[in-house]
């Protein structure tokens, strides 16, 4: 009796150390990465831009006179012009930007006042404090 | 309600007035930011709830045994004749030798001049009661119509208590431009000026001259070429070169002080033609009314199978919708046998362009309505194909609206599985489009070499819903597979 027990728990143990060898040196198939247009699967929500839209809020400023400039965001070498228009310095408002996808920051400049905004997510803020 | 209205007039005129001729800081906004913003300059001073009246005071740091390290100054001001007061406190008992010392400095040019002393008030060292503090502006700067800044400094011994500041209050016009470094107005005017008075200063106006007109707005915004590229196999589906026709575009939107849309200048590129048919194209403004254009310039359709209404925009559609050209072929003629700019053993065409302008306002400045570019942007850019000349069979950008005059019946047949209801247009069964816009000027395939051979990070952008390989497109990396795309000779 004891013997068969003996029996019984080696080869439980014998199985159950196979088993997890087998689970450790087999990894899950993964497709096989496709070669041709026809055989991708999109996302139904994937909308295809290489562009991505953002709205840079404006957290105006309460101003002793009115202040009005050009608010431009643009690339951080300025060569690249998202946004341009007058804006009234006590003004809040939203803006909306259209920027290439892999754009990481833009430059917010109103006069003399320039800030390098993190695109962190859609909705960016700016203000004109320091 | 009369005597409302004239309790209110009063109270408007009194803000009025009290701005025009008194600055005041008493930091009640609670926001020392935004006054350093307008331009206030703060040295050891910190805003506080400690009051001596409302809710929040100035407070300076500890004194230093200098009269220059903690300070308050004023922006530019113009002053007038009248009174310079304030309300100061000490904080500690016995603390002696604190003192306020007011100056003014005048402007030299751009640049702060020598301070000029006003006057000292000392402060009593027992007691906490508030001393109103009060000095004239002196009468040989009052209303001279120059620019100066006010100083209070506070001093005291080193390392004692320092005071409680409030309800500064300057006899004075504001005279500085918090977006110009706080230089003067006065130089602003000069820096700013604005030859058309539209408000757009000269140095930021591309048209100075022209009051209707103010921004250049480029997409893309380099000002290069973007870059579509079409299928026109739909509703089956194609080999997945992307080159049955391949069209550079860029545009600029012009735009007026107000932010409204004046024209839009577009030019397009025929760079390539990798098909049979006899494509032509088009593009809508999506959720722009065709009555709100007033005339189109240029374009190069010369073809049957669409009208123009009076207004250049193609009749009998809400949207507005310009035919750009009816056939690709016209356009860019083969050099022998069929494509143009595709197959490596024929010969290389140069890319034609064609220039159109639609314009929102005419010559005379009448117009129906005016736009601003939260309603007109890139996204409101919807180009398709006409496949074959088929006016009803369009080929349009994944989930871009096809125009009035597209067949519904095309949909859903063969590999298309539009769903109108849902707003899914141009789609495979797989979410594959006939259609891509990139936004940078890119090669494309050699005929019938496939798109991912080309541009093998393609298919993890795809696959990962746009998060990988973002700029799969672009020229580094292993981005580019230069054996499959066409090389121009």
């Amino acid at each position: 009796m004891n013997k068969n027990i003996l029996f019984l728990a080696i080869a439980s143990t014998l199985i159950l150390v196979s088993c997890k060898k087998n689970l450790q040196e087999s990894p899950p198939p993964t497709a096989p990465k496709a070669t041709k247009v026809s055989q991708l699967k999109a996302s139904e929500s994937f909308n295809w831009k290489t562009s991505k839209n953002l709205s840079l809020n404006v957290s105006g400023l309460n101003t002793l006179t009115p202040i009005s400039r050009t608010l431009v965001v643009s690339s951080m070498d300025g060569k690249e012009v998202y946004y341009q228009s007058i804006q009234l310095m006590s003004l809040t408002t939203a803006l909306p930007l259209i920027v290439p996808a892999t754009t990481t920051e833009v430059k917010v400049t109103f006069g003399k006042i320039i800030k390098v905004i993190p695109l962190n997510s859609a909705s960016i803020q700016f203000d004109y404090k320091n | 309600m009369k005597k409302i209205l004239i309790l209110l007039t009063g109270l408007f005129l009194n803000q009025i007035s009290l701005s025009a001729q008194q600055l005041t800081i008493n930091g009640e906004n609670y926001d020392q930011k935004e006054d350093a913003a307008n331009c206030w300059q703060f040295s050891g001073i910190s805003y506080t709830e400690k009051a001596i009246t409302g809710k929040i005071s100035l407070a300076t740091d500890l004194t230093t045994g200098a009269w220059k390290d903690l300070f308050i100054k004023s922006p530019w001001v113009k002053l007038k004749s009248g009174n310079i007061t304030l309300k100061s406190r000490i904080t500690a008992e016995g603390d002696k030798n604190k003192f306020i010392f007011v100056a003014y400095i005048p402007l030299l040019k751009e640049i702060e001049g020598d301070l000029v002393e006003i006057n000292k008030f000392d402060m009593p060292s027992a007691g906490k009661e508030v001393q109103s503090i009060s000095f004239a502006v002196p009468e040989k700067i009052a209303n001279d119509g120059n620019a100066y800044k006010i100083l209070i400094s506070i001093g005291g011994d080193k390392g004692e208590a320092g005071l409680l500041l409030d309800d500064i209050s300057l006899p004075a016009t504001y005279f500085s431009d918090p977006s110009n470094d706080c230089k003067p107005t006065s130089v602003s005017e000069t820096a700013f000026k604005d030859d058309d008075e539209d408000k757009v200063p000269n140095i930021d106006d591309a048209y100075p001259k022209d009051k209707n007109r103010a921004y250049d707005n480029l997409y893309p915004n380099s000002g290069t070429f973007g870059t579509l590229m079409f299928e026109d196999l739909w509703p089956a589906s194609g080999d997945y070169d992307f080159n049955d026709l391949v069209l550079g575009y860029k545009y600029n939107t012009v735009t007026n002080s107000n932010n409204e849309i004046v024209e839009i200048k577009y030019t397009f590129k025929v760079r390539a033609i990798g098909a049979s048919y006899k494509n032509g194209f088009a593009f809508q403004l999506d959720n722009i009314l065709a009555e709100n254009i007033m005339s189109v310039v240029g374009g190069d359709f010369k073809g049957d199978y669409a009208k123009n209404s009076s207004n250049g925009t193609e009749a009998n559609n809400k949207m507005a919708n310009f035919m750009v050209f009816e056939d690709a072929y016209r356009i860019l003629p083969s050099p022998g046998g069929s494509g143009v700019n595709v197959s490596s053993a024929g010969s290389y065409v140069t890319p034609k362009e064609i220039e159109m302008t639609i314009k929102f306002i005419d010559d005379e400045g009448k117009y129906v309505k005016l736009v601003t570019m939260k309603e007109l942007n890139a996204n409101n850019f919807n180009p398709y194909i006409m496949i074959n000349q088929d006016r009803g069979k369009e080929v349009h950008l994944p989930d871009y609206l096809p125009t009035e005059q597209a067949s519904f019946k095309y949909f859903g047949q063969s590999q298309d599985n539009s769903n109108p209801e849902k707003g899914i247009y141009y789609k495979s069964k797989n979410n594959l489009p006939w259609a891509l816009n990139i936004i940078e000027e890119i090669p494309y395939s050699r005929d019938t070499e496939d798109f991912l051979s080309s541009y093998p990070s393609f298919g993890d952008w795809v696959e990962t819903n746009g998060e990988k390989t973002k700029d799969w497109y672009l020229n580094k990396g292993e981005n580019w597979n230069l054996k499959h795309q066409y090389i121009i000779k």
